[in-house]
């Protein structure tokens, strides 16, 4: 690695360290902690849930597919805006009313609990474990994701790269909580829409302009042009089921439930999905200008298109600038992830079944200590690059989407819906997902998300008609 | 086709994410004008 990249990165996690410090002086409460005391403005909000949701896959992954297969991963962006835009629109607000009139809940688990008046705590269980395994894997994917990237472009070691990474990761969350992760993530932010600007425009100009660079893709292989290039319904569809996920990520909907007020949601959706959308079309114009750049000695890797060209293009010191992107990018990711498993450990199985009376300050300990807990099973998952977390992040994402999805929808939209009509959906939605990735040929070839979606809402309305009708709803504290 | 976007790829590119783009837009500026002060 040359030396004005290592010191741009150093240069960067020092900053993230400084906003853990400064965000840990805020921190009184376990609502704080977890929630950063809902006091998120909407800039903070939009940016942190943007930066959470896009992992490397933003800087990585969707350029290395446009640059692999072409414009027909086009397909996967719009099906993610449309679904990141009706999550902003009609999720995220009446989230952040409806879980502070369900006893103020701080996570989607209690939140669940609270809203359905569920005596038997299942669904929280439940939820709860299904957060912790999934986002164990999650966090483990990520590490291991940036590690061997790090190993493979810059020569660091593997295990030195994933220790060093994990380290500075749990500092800040570790001391700052929700508001470490969540302006760090604003800052991750800002980076990865800078780099994802930069990088394909000053690529176009250097092959000679938008015409010069289509004509180059088109002699180097025509079908990168066309959007429908090797793609059936099937595949289509699949690529654009991606967008339903989000209305189960615990890690994004946590952001709306941190908002200021749901009065702050419009501004926030609008600074959000115009980053989101910028940012997508950056990473499709980074992926596309790296076939005609590369034309002539293609890159081994696809993933490493956006570190190629940033190498290729810039001197060592603005390059590092760029490449901090991708640090941030699985940074702000796996962060927010950690925090909402440490949430599911702490208030979720420790304060609801252990110790009711925990004081604030012994539960922030326990939310740090979670951190750590949860950080070591990653990092000991992560250790062999070899192992296969990286093939289940598609089913967490899909395990999410399918089996607290329909669950929050309902539940924001829906006032006949009952305990057991969400116990069913949670049930249903993650069996299909499991049972339907594995099988191939056909119909199930759809991403499993899909069809879990689907039987996942059908079972909620089932069960819940077959249920006594609920009582009116009321707060837990009686507003 | 050689050289150019096939149009059927301008139109998946073009059209739907700033759409989105502009429904949100219109939605925050429709927004701005029934909320209370």
């Amino acid at each position: 690695m040359s030396g004005p990249v290592l010191a741009t990165f150093v240069i960067y996690l020092v900053g993230m360290l400084g906003l853990g410090f400064v965000a840990y002086r805020s921190t009184r409460n376990l609502s704080d902690y977890i929630l950063g005391g809902r006091r998120l403005g909407s800039a903070v909000a939009a940016l942190s849930a943007g930066a959470s949701d896009m992992s490397g896959w933003l800087l990585l992954g969707l350029p290395g597919a446009v640059y692999a297969a072409g414009l027909n991963q086009l397909w996967i962006a719009v099906g993610l805006v449309i679904g990141a835009y009706l999550n902003w629109q009609f999720i995220a607000g009446r989230l952040r009313r409806d879980t502070e009139r369900a006893g103020d809940a701080l996570t989607l688990p209690d939140y669940f609990e609270n809203r359905f008046r569920d005596g038997t705590r299942l669904l929280r269980i439940l939820s709860a474990i299904l957060i912790l395994f999934f986002f164990t894997i999650y966090t483990a994917a990520g590490l291991v994701g940036g590690a061997i990237l790090f190993e493979k472009s810059f020569g660091l070691s593997y295990q030195a790269a994933l220790v060093m990474g994990t380290l500075v990761i749990v500092c800040y969350t570790f001391i700052g909580g929700f508001l470490a992760v969540s302006w760090t993530d604003f800052v991750q932010g800002l980076l990865m829409f800078v780099a994802l600007i930069v990088t394909p425009i000053i690529a176009i100009q250097e092959l000679g302009g938008w015409h010069a660079t289509v004509g180059r893709i088109g002699i180097a292989d025509p079908r990168h042009l066309d959007v429908f290039a090797n793609m059936t319904g099937i595949g289509i569809v699949s690529l654009m089921a991606w967008g339903l996920g989000y209305f189960g990520q615990p890690h994004i909907l946590a952001r709306f439930m941190a908002v200021r007020s749901a009065a702050d949601v419009p501004a926030a959706r609008l600074i959000g999905m115009g980053w989101m959308v910028i940012c997508l079309y950056g990473a499709i114009f980074t992926g596309f200008v790296a076939i005609a750049y590369f034309a002539g000695a293609p890159l081994k890797n696809p993933e490493t298109a956006f570190i190629a060209l940033t190498q290729a293009l810039f001197n060592p010191w603005v390059a590092g600038f760029l490449l901090t992107a991708i640090l941030a990018a699985i940074m702000s990711t796996v962060d927010s992830q950690l925090l909402v498993s440490s949430s599911a450990l702490t208030e979720d199985l420790y304060r609801a079944f252990f110790r009711k009376e925990a004081s604030e300050r012994e539960l922030i300990w326990i939310g740090r200590a979670s951190v750590i807990a949860i950080a070591l099973i990653a990092v000991t998952l992560a250790l062999d690059p070899e192992s296969r977390v990286l093939s289940l992040v598609a089913y967490a994402w899909a395990g999410f989407g399918a089996s607290f999805g329909p669950i929050v929808i309902f539940s924001l939209f829906w006032q006949r819906m009952t305990a057991k009509g969400a116990l069913a959906g949670m049930v249903t939605g993650a069996v299909t997902v499991v049972v339907w990735a594995p099988i191939k040929g056909g119909v199930f070839e759809i991403y499993e998300l899909l069809p879990g979606f689907i039987l996942a809402s059908a079972a909620i309305v089932i069960a819940s008609l077959m249920d006594k009708p609920p009582a009116p709803r009321t707060s837990r504290n009686g507003s | 086709m050689e050289g150019q976007l096939p149009l059927a790829t301008w139109v998946v590119l073009l059209i739907p994410m700033p759409l989105v783009l502009i429904l949100t837009v219109v939605s925050y500026v429709a927004g701005k004008g029934t909320r209370r002060p």
